[in-house]
Protein backbone atom coordinates (compact mmCIF):
# COMPACT_ATOMS: atom_id res chain seq x y z
CA UNK A 1 0.00 0.00 0.00
CA UNK A 2 1.40 3.39 -0.98
CA UNK A 3 1.36 6.32 1.47
CA UNK A 4 -1.32 7.93 -0.70
CA UNK A 5 -3.49 4.78 -0.46
CA UNK A 6 -2.91 4.65 3.29
CA UNK A 7 -4.12 8.22 3.66
CA UNK A 8 -7.13 7.53 1.44
CA UNK A 9 -8.03 4.52 3.59
CA UNK A 10 -8.23 6.57 6.79
CA UNK A 11 -11.68 7.47 8.05
CA UNK A 12 -12.57 11.11 7.25
CA UNK A 13 -12.21 12.37 10.80
CA UNK A 14 -8.64 11.05 11.12
CA UNK A 15 -7.32 12.18 7.69
CA UNK A 16 -4.29 14.44 8.11
CA UNK A 17 -4.90 18.10 7.59
CA UNK A 18 -3.42 19.50 4.38
CA UNK A 19 -0.13 21.24 5.02
CA UNK A 20 -1.42 24.67 4.06
CA UNK A 21 -4.26 24.41 6.60
CA UNK A 22 -2.07 23.56 9.56
CA UNK A 23 -1.27 26.51 11.77
CA UNK A 24 2.03 27.71 10.37
CA UNK A 25 4.80 28.71 12.73
CA UNK A 26 6.76 31.86 12.06
CA UNK A 27 9.86 29.77 11.30
CA UNK A 28 8.01 27.82 8.62
CA UNK A 29 6.67 31.00 7.11
CA UNK A 30 10.20 32.45 6.85
CA UNK A 31 11.45 29.23 5.28
CA UNK A 32 8.58 29.30 2.77
CA UNK A 33 9.44 32.90 1.97
CA UNK A 34 13.08 32.09 1.18
CA UNK A 35 12.07 29.10 -0.97
CA UNK A 36 9.47 31.21 -2.80
CA UNK A 37 12.00 33.99 -3.45
CA UNK A 38 14.65 31.52 -4.65
CA UNK A 39 12.21 29.90 -7.07
CA UNK A 40 11.21 33.28 -8.46
CA UNK A 41 14.78 34.52 -8.86
CA UNK A 42 16.54 31.48 -10.24
CA UNK A 43 15.76 32.50 -13.81
CA UNK A 44 15.13 36.23 -13.33
CA UNK A 45 17.03 38.04 -16.09
CA UNK A 46 15.99 41.61 -15.44
CA UNK A 47 17.22 43.91 -12.65
CA UNK A 48 13.75 45.37 -12.16
CA UNK A 49 12.17 41.92 -11.86
CA UNK A 50 14.73 41.00 -9.19
CA UNK A 51 14.06 44.19 -7.25
CA UNK A 52 10.29 43.69 -7.51
CA UNK A 53 10.52 40.08 -6.29
CA UNK A 54 12.74 41.13 -3.37
CA UNK A 55 10.50 43.93 -2.10
CA UNK A 56 7.32 41.86 -2.49
CA UNK A 57 8.88 39.02 -0.52
CA UNK A 58 10.26 41.20 2.25
CA UNK A 59 7.12 43.30 2.63
CA UNK A 60 5.16 40.08 3.00
CA UNK A 61 7.70 38.46 5.31
CA UNK A 62 7.39 41.17 7.94
CA UNK A 63 4.06 42.77 7.00
CA UNK A 64 5.26 46.27 6.23
CA UNK A 65 3.85 48.69 3.65
CA UNK A 66 7.21 50.49 3.15
CA UNK A 67 10.12 49.17 1.08
CA UNK A 68 12.59 50.56 -1.42
CA UNK A 69 15.58 49.18 -3.32
CA UNK A 70 18.41 51.12 -4.92
CA UNK A 71 21.27 49.83 -7.05
CA UNK A 72 24.72 51.23 -7.74
CA UNK A 73 25.11 53.22 -10.95
CA UNK A 74 28.43 52.29 -12.59
CA UNK A 75 28.29 55.46 -14.72
CA UNK A 76 27.87 57.69 -11.65
CA UNK A 77 29.32 56.03 -8.54
CA UNK A 78 27.76 57.41 -5.39
CA UNK A 79 24.53 58.27 -7.20
CA UNK A 80 22.30 55.22 -6.64
CA UNK A 81 19.37 54.44 -8.90
CA UNK A 82 16.01 53.59 -7.36
CA UNK A 83 14.63 50.37 -8.83
CA UNK A 84 11.51 49.95 -6.71
CA UNK A 85 9.82 52.03 -4.05
CA UNK A 86 6.55 51.31 -2.26
CA UNK A 87 4.91 53.28 0.53
CA UNK A 88 7.59 56.01 0.69
CA UNK A 89 7.21 59.28 -1.21
CA UNK A 90 9.85 59.19 -3.96
CA UNK A 91 11.52 62.55 -3.22
CA UNK A 92 11.84 61.54 0.43
CA UNK A 93 13.26 58.15 -0.56
CA UNK A 94 15.79 59.83 -2.85
CA UNK A 95 16.98 62.13 -0.03
CA UNK A 96 17.25 59.17 2.28
CA UNK A 97 19.33 57.15 -0.16
CA UNK A 98 21.69 60.08 -0.71
CA UNK A 99 22.23 60.29 3.05
CA UNK A 100 22.78 56.61 3.70
CA UNK A 101 24.20 55.17 0.47
CA UNK A 102 27.90 55.91 0.90
CA UNK A 103 27.92 54.72 4.49
CA UNK A 104 26.27 51.40 3.64
CA UNK A 105 28.36 50.92 0.49
CA UNK A 106 31.59 51.42 2.40
CA UNK A 107 30.87 48.67 4.90
CA UNK A 108 33.29 45.81 4.42
CA UNK A 109 32.74 42.19 3.43
CA UNK A 110 30.96 40.17 6.08
CA UNK A 111 29.34 43.29 7.49
CA UNK A 112 26.01 42.97 5.74
CA UNK A 113 23.67 42.91 8.73
CA UNK A 114 20.69 45.28 8.60
CA UNK A 115 20.99 48.43 10.71
CA UNK A 116 18.32 50.66 12.22
CA UNK A 117 18.39 54.41 11.60
CA UNK A 118 19.24 54.89 15.29
CA UNK A 119 22.28 52.64 14.90
CA UNK A 120 23.36 54.86 12.01
CA UNK A 121 22.66 58.10 13.84
CA UNK A 122 26.29 58.92 14.63
CA UNK A 123 27.24 58.54 10.97
CA UNK A 124 24.25 60.04 9.19
CA UNK A 125 23.34 62.76 11.67
CA UNK A 126 20.03 63.99 13.01
CA UNK A 127 18.62 65.41 9.73
CA UNK A 128 18.89 62.01 8.03
CA UNK A 129 17.46 60.34 11.09
CA UNK A 130 14.45 62.65 10.89
CA UNK A 131 14.06 61.76 7.21
CA UNK A 132 14.07 58.06 8.08
CA UNK A 133 11.40 58.59 10.72
CA UNK A 134 9.28 60.65 8.35
CA UNK A 135 9.55 57.86 5.78
CA UNK A 136 8.76 55.29 8.52
CA UNK A 137 11.91 53.34 7.61
CA UNK A 138 12.85 50.87 10.33
CA UNK A 139 16.06 49.48 8.89
CA UNK A 140 18.61 49.74 6.12
CA UNK A 141 20.55 46.84 4.68
CA UNK A 142 23.24 46.61 2.01
CA UNK A 143 22.64 44.46 -1.01
CA UNK A 144 26.03 42.88 -1.58
CA UNK A 145 27.62 39.87 -3.23
CA UNK A 146 31.04 38.66 -2.15
CA UNK A 147 31.54 41.81 -0.12
CA UNK A 148 31.02 44.02 -3.17
CA UNK A 149 28.23 46.57 -2.66
CA UNK A 150 25.43 46.27 -5.22
CA UNK A 151 22.57 48.11 -3.70
CA UNK A 152 20.63 49.26 -0.68
CA UNK A 153 17.37 48.22 0.92
CA UNK A 154 15.13 50.31 3.16
CA UNK A 155 12.31 48.53 4.98
CA UNK A 156 9.48 49.95 7.07
CA UNK A 157 8.06 48.86 10.40
CA UNK A 158 5.84 45.79 10.66
CA UNK A 159 2.17 46.82 10.88
CA UNK A 160 1.78 45.37 14.39
CA UNK A 161 4.95 46.48 16.21
CA UNK A 162 8.01 48.72 16.33
CA UNK A 163 10.83 46.23 16.06
CA UNK A 164 12.06 43.12 14.27
CA UNK A 165 12.68 39.77 15.92
CA UNK A 166 16.08 38.08 15.32
CA UNK A 167 14.56 35.43 13.05
CA UNK A 168 13.18 38.12 10.75
CA UNK A 169 16.56 39.85 10.56
CA UNK A 170 18.18 36.53 9.64
CA UNK A 171 15.56 35.92 6.95
CA UNK A 172 16.00 39.46 5.58
CA UNK A 173 19.76 39.00 5.40
CA UNK A 174 19.35 35.65 3.62
CA UNK A 175 16.87 37.17 1.18
CA UNK A 176 19.36 39.92 0.41
CA UNK A 177 22.11 37.39 -0.32
CA UNK A 178 19.81 35.55 -2.73
CA UNK A 179 18.75 38.80 -4.39
CA UNK A 180 22.36 40.07 -4.53
CA UNK A 181 23.45 37.04 -6.53
CA UNK A 182 20.38 37.37 -8.77
CA UNK A 183 21.12 41.07 -9.36
CA UNK A 184 24.68 40.32 -10.39
CA UNK A 185 23.50 37.54 -12.71
CA UNK A 186 20.78 39.77 -14.19
CA UNK A 187 23.21 42.59 -14.84
CA UNK A 188 25.71 40.26 -16.51
CA UNK A 189 22.94 38.63 -18.51
CA UNK A 190 21.71 42.04 -19.67
CA UNK A 191 25.18 43.11 -20.77
CA UNK A 192 25.78 39.86 -22.64
CA UNK A 193 22.35 39.95 -24.26
CA UNK A 194 22.86 43.55 -25.39
CA UNK A 195 26.33 42.82 -26.78
CA UNK A 196 24.95 39.81 -28.64
CA UNK A 197 22.09 41.88 -30.04
CA UNK A 198 24.42 44.62 -31.27
CA UNK A 199 26.75 42.01 -32.77
CA UNK A 200 23.84 40.32 -34.53
CA UNK A 201 22.59 43.64 -35.93
CA UNK A 202 26.10 44.46 -37.17
CA UNK A 203 26.35 41.02 -38.74
CA UNK A 204 22.99 41.50 -40.49
CA UNK A 205 23.98 44.96 -41.72
CA UNK A 206 27.30 43.69 -43.03
CA UNK A 207 25.62 40.77 -44.78
CA UNK A 208 23.18 43.20 -46.41
CA UNK A 209 26.01 45.50 -47.46
CA UNK A 210 27.94 42.53 -48.83
CA UNK A 211 24.92 41.43 -50.86
CA UNK A 212 24.43 44.95 -52.20
CA UNK A 213 28.11 45.24 -53.04
CA UNK A 214 28.07 41.97 -55.01
CA UNK A 215 24.92 43.01 -56.82
CA UNK A 216 26.41 46.41 -57.58
CA UNK A 217 29.68 44.97 -58.91
CA UNK A 218 27.77 42.51 -61.09
CA UNK A 219 25.62 45.30 -62.53
CA UNK A 220 28.61 47.55 -63.11
CA UNK A 221 30.60 44.81 -64.84
CA UNK A 222 27.68 43.94 -67.14
CA UNK A 223 26.94 47.54 -68.04
CA UNK A 224 30.55 48.44 -68.75
CA UNK A 225 31.49 45.38 -70.76
CA UNK A 226 29.65 46.26 -73.98
CA UNK A 227 31.00 49.82 -74.56
CA UNK A 228 34.41 48.76 -73.40
CA UNK A 229 34.50 45.97 -75.95
CA UNK A 230 33.54 48.42 -78.68
CA UNK A 231 36.16 50.88 -77.49
CA UNK A 232 38.89 48.26 -77.46
CA UNK A 233 37.87 46.99 -80.90
CA UNK A 234 38.05 50.49 -82.35
CA UNK A 235 41.42 51.20 -80.82
CA UNK A 236 42.78 47.87 -82.04
CA UNK A 237 41.50 48.61 -85.52
CA UNK A 238 43.12 52.03 -85.38
CA UNK A 239 46.47 50.59 -84.38
CA UNK A 240 46.36 47.78 -86.96
CA UNK A 241 45.16 49.77 -90.00
CA UNK A 242 47.50 51.48 -92.43
CA UNK A 243 48.29 54.98 -91.40
CA UNK A 244 45.65 56.39 -93.70
CA UNK A 245 44.02 59.43 -92.17
CA UNK A 246 40.48 58.42 -93.12
CA UNK A 247 40.77 54.95 -91.57
CA UNK A 248 42.21 56.37 -88.35
CA UNK A 249 39.50 59.01 -88.16
CA UNK A 250 36.74 56.40 -88.36
CA UNK A 251 38.44 54.28 -85.73
CA UNK A 252 38.88 57.26 -83.41
CA UNK A 253 35.25 58.33 -83.91
CA UNK A 254 34.17 54.83 -82.94
CA UNK A 255 36.47 54.96 -79.91
CA UNK A 256 34.97 58.30 -78.87
CA UNK A 257 31.48 56.88 -79.28
CA UNK A 258 32.46 53.96 -77.10
CA UNK A 259 33.97 56.29 -74.49
CA UNK A 260 30.80 58.42 -74.45
CA UNK A 261 28.69 55.33 -74.02
CA UNK A 262 30.98 54.18 -71.24
CA UNK A 263 30.65 57.56 -69.55
CA UNK A 264 26.85 57.41 -69.86
CA UNK A 265 26.77 53.96 -68.33
CA UNK A 266 28.96 55.10 -65.47
CA UNK A 267 26.62 58.03 -64.83
CA UNK A 268 23.66 55.67 -64.85
CA UNK A 269 25.35 53.34 -62.43
CA UNK A 270 26.22 56.23 -60.18
CA UNK A 271 22.64 57.52 -60.30
CA UNK A 272 21.36 54.01 -59.59
CA UNK A 273 23.74 53.72 -56.66
CA UNK A 274 22.70 57.14 -55.35
CA UNK A 275 19.02 56.34 -55.69
CA UNK A 276 19.44 53.08 -53.81
CA UNK A 277 21.30 54.92 -51.12
CA UNK A 278 18.66 57.64 -50.92
CA UNK A 279 15.62 55.40 -50.80
CA UNK A 280 15.84 52.34 -48.57
CA UNK A 281 14.50 49.11 -50.00
CA UNK A 282 11.70 47.55 -47.96
CA UNK A 283 10.17 44.10 -48.18
CA UNK A 284 6.61 44.62 -47.07
CA UNK A 285 4.53 41.77 -45.74
CA UNK A 286 1.56 41.22 -43.45
CA UNK A 287 2.55 40.30 -39.90
CA UNK A 288 1.21 40.29 -36.34
CA UNK A 289 2.54 43.57 -35.00
CA UNK A 290 1.71 42.63 -31.37
CA UNK A 291 3.77 39.42 -31.55
CA UNK A 292 6.59 41.30 -33.26
CA UNK A 293 6.63 44.01 -30.56
CA UNK A 294 6.47 41.49 -27.72
CA UNK A 295 9.47 39.60 -29.14
CA UNK A 296 11.30 42.87 -29.71
CA UNK A 297 10.66 44.03 -26.12
CA UNK A 298 11.84 40.69 -24.76
CA UNK A 299 15.04 41.06 -26.76
CA UNK A 300 15.72 44.65 -25.69
CA UNK A 301 14.62 44.56 -22.04
CA UNK A 302 17.76 42.92 -20.54
CA UNK A 303 20.05 45.37 -22.30
CA UNK A 304 18.08 48.39 -21.16
CA UNK A 305 17.80 46.99 -17.67
CA UNK A 306 21.57 46.51 -17.46
CA UNK A 307 21.83 50.23 -18.31
CA UNK A 308 19.36 50.91 -15.44
CA UNK A 309 16.40 51.89 -17.61
CA UNK A 310 13.18 49.91 -17.44
CA UNK A 311 11.27 49.02 -20.59
CA UNK A 312 7.53 48.61 -20.03
CA UNK A 313 5.29 47.19 -22.71
CA UNK A 314 1.75 48.56 -22.64
CA UNK A 315 -1.14 47.20 -24.69
CA UNK A 316 -3.24 44.08 -24.91
CA UNK A 317 -1.76 40.83 -26.20
CA UNK A 318 -4.39 40.41 -28.93
CA UNK A 319 -3.12 39.99 -32.49
CA UNK A 320 -2.76 43.20 -34.53
CA UNK A 321 -2.18 42.46 -38.20
CA UNK A 322 -0.28 45.19 -40.01
CA UNK A 323 1.74 45.74 -43.15
CA UNK A 324 5.45 46.27 -42.51
CA UNK A 325 8.99 45.01 -43.06
CA UNK A 326 10.15 43.35 -39.80
CA UNK A 327 13.83 44.00 -40.52
CA UNK A 328 13.26 47.69 -41.25
CA UNK A 329 10.86 48.14 -38.35
CA UNK A 330 13.50 46.62 -36.08
CA UNK A 331 15.94 49.28 -37.34
CA UNK A 332 13.37 52.00 -36.63
CA UNK A 333 12.59 50.77 -33.11
CA UNK A 334 16.31 50.33 -32.41
CA UNK A 335 16.88 53.96 -33.34
CA UNK A 336 13.95 55.25 -31.26
CA UNK A 337 14.78 53.11 -28.24
CA UNK A 338 18.49 53.94 -28.41
CA UNK A 339 17.49 57.59 -28.55
CA UNK A 340 15.28 57.12 -25.48
CA UNK A 341 18.16 55.37 -23.73
CA UNK A 342 20.52 58.25 -24.47
CA UNK A 343 18.07 60.94 -23.45
CA UNK A 344 16.57 59.36 -20.28
CA UNK A 345 18.42 59.40 -16.97
CA UNK A 346 19.31 56.20 -15.12
CA UNK A 347 16.30 54.92 -13.21
CA UNK A 348 13.87 56.13 -15.88
CA UNK A 349 11.11 54.06 -17.46
CA UNK A 350 10.61 53.87 -21.22
CA UNK A 351 7.08 52.92 -22.26
CA UNK A 352 6.51 51.01 -25.49
CA UNK A 353 2.79 51.27 -26.16
CA UNK A 354 0.64 49.54 -28.80
CA UNK A 355 -2.69 50.98 -29.89
CA UNK A 356 -4.91 51.69 -32.89
CA UNK A 357 -5.48 55.25 -34.00
CA UNK A 358 -7.63 56.95 -36.62
CA UNK A 359 -5.99 59.48 -38.88
CA UNK A 360 -6.57 60.74 -42.40
CA UNK A 361 -9.92 58.94 -42.38
CA UNK A 362 -8.52 55.45 -41.77
CA UNK A 363 -7.32 53.23 -38.94
CA UNK A 364 -3.61 52.69 -38.32
CA UNK A 365 -1.61 50.48 -36.03
CA UNK A 366 0.40 52.70 -33.71
CA UNK A 367 3.56 52.10 -31.69
CA UNK A 368 4.63 54.81 -29.24
CA UNK A 369 7.94 55.11 -27.44
CA UNK A 370 7.71 57.51 -24.51
CA UNK A 371 10.92 58.54 -22.73
CA UNK A 372 11.54 60.49 -19.53
CA UNK A 373 14.18 62.78 -20.98
CA UNK A 374 14.46 66.56 -21.05
CA UNK A 375 11.92 66.97 -23.84
CA UNK A 376 12.29 69.49 -26.63
CA UNK A 377 12.32 73.16 -25.60
CA UNK A 378 10.60 74.46 -28.72
CA UNK A 379 7.13 73.71 -29.96
CA UNK A 380 8.29 72.13 -33.17
CA UNK A 381 9.15 68.51 -32.44
CA UNK A 382 9.35 67.83 -36.17
CA UNK A 383 12.80 69.43 -36.01
CA UNK A 384 13.89 66.27 -34.22
CA UNK A 385 13.87 64.56 -37.59
CA UNK A 386 16.16 67.07 -39.23
CA UNK A 387 19.52 65.48 -39.99
CA UNK A 388 22.56 66.73 -38.07
CA UNK A 389 20.39 68.42 -35.44
CA UNK A 390 20.87 66.59 -32.14
CA UNK A 391 18.00 66.41 -29.66
CA UNK A 392 17.91 68.92 -26.83
CA UNK A 393 19.95 67.53 -23.97
CA UNK A 394 22.27 65.54 -26.20
CA UNK A 395 25.72 66.69 -27.19
CA UNK A 396 26.88 66.39 -30.77
CA UNK A 397 29.36 63.80 -29.51
CA UNK A 398 26.43 61.52 -28.64
CA UNK A 399 26.13 60.69 -32.30
CA UNK A 400 22.51 61.82 -32.57
CA UNK A 401 21.70 63.76 -35.70
CA UNK A 402 20.91 61.46 -38.60
CA UNK A 403 19.38 58.40 -36.96
CA UNK A 404 15.91 59.86 -36.41
CA UNK A 405 15.82 61.26 -39.93
CA UNK A 406 16.74 57.82 -41.28
CA UNK A 407 14.07 56.20 -39.09
CA UNK A 408 11.42 58.56 -40.43
CA UNK A 409 12.49 57.74 -43.97
CA UNK A 410 12.24 54.01 -43.29
CA UNK A 411 8.75 54.31 -41.79
CA UNK A 412 7.57 56.35 -44.76
CA UNK A 413 9.07 53.76 -47.11
CA UNK A 414 6.78 51.23 -45.38
CA UNK A 415 3.76 53.45 -46.07
CA UNK A 416 3.59 54.68 -42.48
CA UNK A 417 4.31 57.86 -40.55
CA UNK A 418 6.71 58.74 -37.75
CA UNK A 419 5.76 61.73 -35.60
CA UNK A 420 6.88 63.15 -32.27
CA UNK A 421 5.37 65.14 -29.44
CA UNK A 422 7.56 66.64 -26.79
CA UNK A 423 7.15 68.49 -23.52
CA UNK A 424 10.12 70.15 -21.93
CA UNK A 425 11.20 68.50 -18.63
CA UNK A 426 8.62 65.73 -19.17
CA UNK A 427 9.84 63.76 -22.17
CA UNK A 428 9.34 62.95 -25.80
CA UNK A 429 6.94 60.50 -27.39
CA UNK A 430 7.65 59.09 -30.84
CA UNK A 431 4.73 57.43 -32.59
CA UNK A 432 5.12 55.06 -35.51
CA UNK A 433 1.90 54.48 -37.44
CA UNK A 434 1.64 51.60 -39.88
CA UNK A 435 -1.08 50.54 -42.33
CA UNK A 436 -3.41 47.72 -41.38
CA UNK A 437 -2.91 44.39 -43.09
CA UNK A 438 -4.73 44.23 -46.40
CA UNK A 439 -4.60 47.95 -47.07
CA UNK A 440 -2.94 49.17 -50.22
CA UNK A 441 0.14 51.27 -49.82
CA UNK A 442 -0.80 54.93 -50.25
CA UNK B 1 -1.83 16.58 -5.40
CA UNK B 2 -3.76 18.78 -7.82
CA UNK B 3 -2.82 22.41 -8.33
CA UNK B 4 -5.49 24.89 -9.31
CA UNK B 5 -4.42 27.11 -12.18
CA UNK B 6 -3.91 30.72 -11.12
CA UNK B 7 -6.75 32.87 -12.41
CA UNK B 8 -8.17 36.34 -11.80
CA UNK B 9 -11.74 36.95 -12.89
CA UNK B 10 -14.10 39.84 -12.60
CA UNK B 11 -17.13 38.43 -10.77
CA UNK B 12 -19.01 41.57 -9.81
CA UNK B 13 -19.34 45.23 -10.57
CA UNK B 14 -21.57 47.87 -9.07
CA UNK B 15 -21.20 51.62 -9.06
CA UNK B 16 -17.56 52.42 -8.50
CA UNK B 17 -16.71 49.03 -6.96
CA UNK B 18 -15.43 45.93 -8.65
CA UNK B 19 -15.00 42.38 -7.34
CA UNK B 20 -12.11 40.25 -8.56
CA UNK B 21 -12.01 36.55 -7.68
CA UNK B 22 -8.59 34.96 -7.43
CA UNK B 23 -7.96 31.22 -7.56
CA UNK B 24 -4.82 29.08 -7.22
CA UNK B 25 -1.44 29.81 -5.63
CA UNK B 26 -0.63 33.42 -4.87
CA UNK B 27 3.15 33.37 -4.74
CA UNK B 28 6.22 35.16 -6.14
CA UNK B 29 5.40 34.03 -9.66
CA UNK B 30 1.73 35.02 -9.67
CA UNK B 31 1.76 38.08 -7.36
CA UNK B 32 3.00 40.44 -10.13
CA UNK B 33 0.01 39.40 -12.27
CA UNK B 34 -2.34 40.27 -9.42
CA UNK B 35 -0.62 43.64 -9.01
CA UNK B 36 -0.90 44.41 -12.70
CA UNK B 37 -4.59 43.50 -12.81
CA UNK B 38 -5.41 45.50 -9.67
CA UNK B 39 -3.39 48.52 -10.82
CA UNK B 40 -5.73 48.75 -13.79
CA UNK B 41 -8.69 48.92 -11.35
CA UNK B 42 -6.84 51.50 -9.27
CA UNK B 43 -6.05 53.59 -12.36
CA UNK B 44 -9.74 53.51 -13.29
CA UNK B 45 -10.51 55.11 -9.91
CA UNK B 46 -12.61 52.18 -8.71
CA UNK B 47 -12.90 50.52 -5.29
CA UNK B 48 -11.77 46.91 -5.13
CA UNK B 49 -13.02 43.81 -3.32
CA UNK B 50 -10.71 40.83 -3.67
CA UNK B 51 -12.31 37.45 -3.25
CA UNK B 52 -9.53 35.10 -2.09
CA UNK B 53 -11.80 32.21 -1.11
CA UNK B 54 -10.25 29.98 -3.81
CA UNK B 55 -6.62 30.80 -3.06
CA UNK B 56 -4.98 27.54 -2.03
CA UNK B 57 -1.70 29.03 -0.83
CA UNK B 58 -0.33 32.50 -0.21
CA UNK B 59 3.39 33.15 0.13
CA UNK B 60 5.18 36.19 1.53
CA UNK B 61 5.22 37.69 -1.98
CA UNK B 62 1.46 37.35 -2.14
CA UNK B 63 1.14 39.09 1.22
CA UNK B 64 3.58 41.76 -0.05
CA UNK B 65 1.35 42.35 -3.06
CA UNK B 66 -1.67 42.80 -0.74
CA UNK B 67 0.32 45.29 1.36
CA UNK B 68 1.18 47.33 -1.75
CA UNK B 69 -2.39 47.31 -3.01
CA UNK B 70 -3.83 48.28 0.36
CA UNK B 71 -1.39 51.19 0.63
CA UNK B 72 -1.95 52.43 -2.91
CA UNK B 73 -5.73 52.28 -2.77
CA UNK B 74 -5.67 54.00 0.63
CA UNK B 75 -3.42 56.77 -0.73
CA UNK B 76 -5.93 57.43 -3.52
CA UNK B 77 -8.90 57.34 -1.14
CA UNK B 78 -10.22 54.18 -2.82
CA UNK B 79 -11.42 51.21 -0.79
CA UNK B 80 -9.59 47.90 -0.84
CA UNK B 81 -11.03 44.88 0.93
CA UNK B 82 -10.43 41.14 1.11
CA UNK B 83 -13.74 39.37 1.32
CA UNK B 84 -13.93 36.46 1.76
CA UNK B 85 -10.56 34.75 2.27
CA UNK B 86 -9.72 31.04 2.26
CA UNK B 87 -8.49 29.31 5.44
CA UNK B 88 -4.83 29.22 4.25
CA UNK B 89 -4.91 32.95 3.55
CA UNK B 90 -6.62 33.69 6.86
CA UNK B 91 -4.00 31.63 8.73
CA UNK B 92 -1.13 33.62 7.22
CA UNK B 93 -2.79 37.00 7.79
CA UNK B 94 -3.43 36.04 11.41
CA UNK B 95 0.16 34.86 11.80
CA UNK B 96 1.30 38.32 10.70
CA UNK B 97 -1.44 40.14 12.66
CA UNK B 98 -2.67 41.65 9.41
CA UNK B 99 -6.28 40.47 9.40
CA UNK B 100 -7.63 43.81 10.58
CA UNK B 101 -5.64 45.70 7.94
CA UNK B 102 -7.66 44.23 5.10
CA UNK B 103 -11.13 43.89 6.53
CA UNK B 104 -11.89 47.12 8.38
CA UNK B 105 -15.16 48.93 7.80
CA UNK B 106 -18.08 48.06 5.58
CA UNK B 107 -17.49 46.89 2.04
CA UNK B 108 -17.58 49.75 -0.49
CA UNK B 109 -20.64 48.31 -2.16
CA UNK B 110 -22.47 45.59 -0.30
CA UNK B 111 -24.14 44.45 -3.49
CA UNK B 112 -20.89 43.53 -5.18
CA UNK B 113 -21.11 39.78 -5.43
Amino acid sequence: MTPRDAVAALPPDTAPEPLALRPMAREHYSLHALADLSRRLWDARDLHDVAEALVLSLMGQVGTPQAAVWIDNPDHPGDPVMLRCHGIPRPLAAELAAAVWRLMAERGAGDEAPLTPDELRAAIGDPALRLAREARVALFAPLATGGEPRGLLALGYPRDRWDYVPLELEAIESSLFIAGVALRAARLHGQVAESRRILQRSHDDLAELDRMKSEFIGEVAGELRTPLTALLGALESCSASPAGREGSRHALLAAMEGARSLSTQIERVLRFSGARHDRPAVRLGEHDLAAFVRAYATERRPGLSSRLRELKLVGSAEARRARFDPVRLTHVLDELLDHALRISPAGATVHLRMSDITSEGRTWRALSIQDEGMGAPDRHPETLFQAFRPHHGLSKASGAGTGLAAAQELVEAMGGRLAATSLEHVGTCFTVTLPLAGEARP
Amino acid sequence: MTTTRFTIETTGREGRAIRLSVAGRLDATTAPRLLERCHAVEAAGMDLVLDLSLVSFISSSGVGALMILSDRFHDRCQSFLLEPVSPPVRAILELLNLSASFSGGAPPAAGVR
